[in-house]
């Protein structure tokens, strides 16, 4: 039935400046990489050392998304649908990688085994740090999708693995899919991970670039092909991920599953401890043992401030992030029309600028545009909102469109105006989701290194750029408290945010 | 008296398709006027165009004398039309108490005078002891009758609700409804109902607007329209029907069920229905009584049906009292009672 509704003002035109306001800085971006002439721009992107680095990128961005969707996945089926005891907990554990930005834990590693350097590490760090992006949503899925298929095709003689192989994971393929590009654009956009293996990738290259000599035409030239990469990736996700199949008749999904036995448990678990053990036990680890032997020399006075104003960001960021991802994911789920179409291809855009590029076009708008607020904290959260917009309007569209729609019809009968309902209905039904966005921005704001080390002001340090700056010189016993730190702080958003995510599927 | 609800012509299209063709009725005040048609019939469409959350093409919805939507524009807002909707499944708030569910469309929720009418309704749906209760805490039909208490709160001049016992099963069905007509008769509201169930609307209805082919094709009361129908198609939709062909010569038509009186002055060939009740069998057969074979036999506890297969090869249905079920295969004589029904 089709649904036509005229937006209310208030809805349409804070929706409207978010869509612009993702925009806006990637328009200052094509201008300085222009700035030299196009033939300049054009020199770059045919350069030898350009396709060299594409190659590179796209090798990388391959391999860990290959190696996520298998960890993740495995991990996945693990705790929704294996006999091991304790699964919400293991979730909750295996979703912590989350919270450890890929610095961190590239660092731990090269610490620990030196030799590690370069793609073979970037690929190990990164798909630790990456895999729960597509564990989360295939536990998601796999709590919402009907086990009784798995049963008939048992039933039709079929194996037990080969069971799992052709119907459950078939059951998943969207969630897998989505996952994969989640992963994908996290590796083309990581910047700690690549820079600590010291292995040149665009990300890499264009912070290098910006940093030798701000020579624009060619740091904002491989920042666009690197938005123009991430697109790609966005489009290909779209054509290729399946449609999903819906439980045909009435009657609920079956809640009790059969539990798989300790014959295909046991080796599934083998990845599970493996991903704990490297993935959130290294990194841990090497971070108390810094801390232990760095006690004597560390400014404790200097850590506990870095964490209040990490989580004073953390904390800007996620209200700016949601205050104004709330009116677009209503526009997008509830009225749908061109003018939805128009701010969701805007935010849509906006999902594929890595850190590093935000941060680099909001230093030309900073310049070009609000000079007095260059290097302060405005432009700061500005950067970091514009990077987790199209995540936050995400989970606040997903969870308002499950949300039933007569709830809002009844409230108008009620004599309740369109826009009280958004208030009294809307809203407080998509709680769940918007937490969890909020959650996402705080987590990814905690963790963000590249944005906060080019916008923030001179003065401030958080505990990204505290460890980043002690990393680079190889200080260990000063990074540990700030990497302790920063794992607990972002331990908490990162549990809040894995159990929403699965568990509110089930309903 | 002027209508409390009146449509005029209403027309609707979505795209290409008309859902809604020229529907024409009226809701008196203080009546249960029921809406009945089968699903699909754009009914749901037609509830949605009385609550403003549609606009009709052309046609003029009329609340309490007040025109709210004519001719493509909507005069006034959804919120502002006082029309309630219970839709189906209730669709209570999830995220509000049953007691704040019911005051969510009170003006001044933190007055007195609100919370007195809040508790007034929960009484009147006999549901007081659940206020503090969480609306998944509750059964299917204590569902529906917050959602009853919640649209009369604020006092709407009509309420609609959308086929609202689908979702529960049948026992449970004849229960809720009974409760649901007791509540819309003591608080004297004015109600539309919407159902495509003959029979939920024949025996809770004032007034029945029938629909089909996405147009209203009868009104009436339910005696009306079982008795006289204006066409074939609502006499066999409002109830059972045995269709047979006949002859009309006045106020009798003559078919294989012998010769029969008709309500009206008819002639020429037509198809003659009667309903399944108005046939017995016939312990003192004449010469001309219609006789026919047994050919199946349905056992309902307290009735059941025949089906019979009569001299000229015509099948006839009998409703009898269950202890009267002859056997199949056994040779009956059957008899009329009562006005048959003739169409062209």
């Amino acid at each position: 039935m089709s649904r036509v509704l005229r937006a209310p003002v208030a809805i349409v035109a804070p929706a409207m400046l978010a869509g612009v306001v993702a925009l806006l800085p990637l328009i200052y971006l094509m201008d300085a990489s222009l700035s030299q002439g196009f033939g300049a721009a054009v020199r770059e992107i045919i350069d030898a050392r350009t396709t060299i680095l594409l190659i590179r990128t796209i090798l990388l961005t391959l391999i860990v998304t290959t190696l996520c969707v298998m960890v993740g996945t495995i991990n996945a089926w693990l705790v929704v649908r294996s006999s091991l005891p304790f699964r919400p907990v293991l979730l909750i554990l295996l979703a912590m990688p989350l919270a450890i930005p890929s610095y961190l834990s590239a660092f731990a590693w090269v610490s620990w085994i030196p030799t590690m350097k370069g793609f073979f590490g970037a690929s190990i760090v990164l798909t630790l740090a990456s895999y729960p992006y597509v564990m989360l949503p295939v536990a998601a899925m796999l709590r919402s999708a009907d086990p009784m298929l798995e049963d008939i095709a048992r039933s039709l003689g079929v194996g037990a693995y080969s069971a799992i192989l052709q119907v459950t994971l078939k059951q998943v393929a969207p969630a897998i899919w989505a996952g994969s590009l989640l992963v994908a654009l996290y590796v083309v956009s990581d910047f700690g991970a690549v820079a600590t293996m010291r292995l040149e990738t665009f990300t890499w290259v264009i912070y290098g670039a910006y940093r030798a000599g701000f020579n624009p035409t060619r740091a904002a030239t491989l920042a666009l092909m690197l938005v123009a990469l991430a697109l790609l990736l966005i489009l290909l996700e779209k054509r290729l991920r399946t449609r999903v199949s819906q439980r045909i008749g009435s009657g609920t999904a079956r809640s009790t599953v059969r539990r798989a036995p300790l014959t295909v448990v046991a080796p599934a678990s083998i990845i599970a401890i493996t991903s704990l053990g490297f993935g959130i036990g290294v990194p841990l680890i090497s971070s108390i043992r810094w801390a232990r032997n760095g006690t004597a020399t560390t400014d404790w006075s200097e850590v506990f401030g870095t964490i209040i104003s990490s989580f004073w960001i953390g904390l800007l960021t996620g209200t700016a992030t949601v205050l104004l991802a709330l009116p677009v994911g209503i526009l997008l789920a509830r009225f749908k029309g061109p003018l939805a179409n128009i701010t969701e291809g805007s935010v849509f855009v906006t999902h594929s600028l890595p850190g590093v590029v935000v941060a680099l076009s909001v230093v030309y708008l900073g310049i070009n545009l609000v000079r007095p607020l260059y290097q302060q904290l405005p432009l700061l959260i500005f950067g970091q909102v514009i990077i987790f917009l199209p995540l936050v309007v995400g989970a606040v569209r997903t969870s308002i469109e499950q949300s039933r729609i007569a709830l809002e019809d009844v409230s108008r009968s009620l004599g309740v105006s369109r826009m009280a309902t958004i208030f009294r209905v809307t809203i407080p039904l998509a709680v769940p989701g918007i937490a969890a966005g909020g959650a996402l921005a705080v987590l990814g704001a905690m963790k963000e290194l590249p944005t906060t080390l080019i916008l923030r002001p001179t003065s401030v340090e958080t505990l990204a750029t505290s460890i980043w700056k002690h990393s680079v010189v190889s200080d260990f016993g000063a990074v540990g408290p700030y990497a302790v730190a920063l794992m607990f702080l972002a331990a908490l958003p990162t549990a809040l945010l894995s159990h929403v995510a699965v568990a509110k599927s089930v309903k | 008296m002027t209508a409390t609800l009146e449509l005029e012509n209403v027309t609707h299209r979505f795209g290409e398709l008309t859902v809604l063709d020229a529907v024409s009725f009226v809701v008196e005040p203080g009546t249960i006027t029921a809406l009945l048609g089968p699903s699909g019939e754009g009914k749901t469409t037609l509830l949605r165009v009385i609550c403003g959350f549609e606009t009709p093409e052309r046609g003029r919805v009329v609340v309490n004398g007040r025109d709210v939507a004519r001719d493509g524009v909507s005069l006034v807002a959804a919120e502002n039309r006082g029309v309630g909707l219970v839709p189906q499944e209730g669709a209570l708030f999830p995220h509000l108490s049953v007691a704040k569910n019911v005051l969510f469309g009170l003006k001044q929720r933190r007055s007195r005078e609100s919370h007195e009418r809040a508790r007034y309704l929960l009484d009147l749906v006999g549901l007081t002891h659940c206020a503090d209760k969480r609306p998944e805490e509750l059964s299917g039909g204590m569902q529906q009758r917050v959602a009853l208490a919640r649209a009369l709160a604020p006092n709407p001049s009509v309420v609609l609700l959308d086929e609202p016992f689908a979702s529960l099963d049948a026992a449970l069905r004849m229960n809720v409804r009974a409760e649901i007509i007791e509540v819309l008769r003591r608080s004297g509201a004015t109600a539309l109902w919407v159902t495509h169930d003959q029979q939920e609307a024949l025996s809770c209805a004032d007034y029945v607007a029938v629909m089909l082919n996405r147009g209203i094709v009868q009104t009436g009361t339910p005696v009306e329209l079982y008795r006289s129908p204006a066409t074939q198609s609502v006499a066999e939709f409002v109830g059972e029907a045995v269709r047979l062909r006949g002859h009309a010569n006045g106020t009798k038509v003559s078919c294989a069920m012998g010769e029969l009186p008709l309500s009206q002055n008819m002639h020429g060939e037509v198809t003659v229905i009667v309903r399944p009740e108005q046939i017995e069998l016939d312990d003192f057969p004449t010469a001309t009584s219609a006789r026919g074979q047994v050919i199946a036999s349905r056992f309902y506890g307290h009735d059941g049906e025949i089906d019979i297969k009569l001299s000229n090869a015509e099948i006839v249905v009998a409703r009898l009292h269950a202890r009267l079920l002859p056997k199949v295969g056994a040779e009956v004589a059957l008899r009329v009672t009562g006005q048959a029904l003739a169409f062209f």
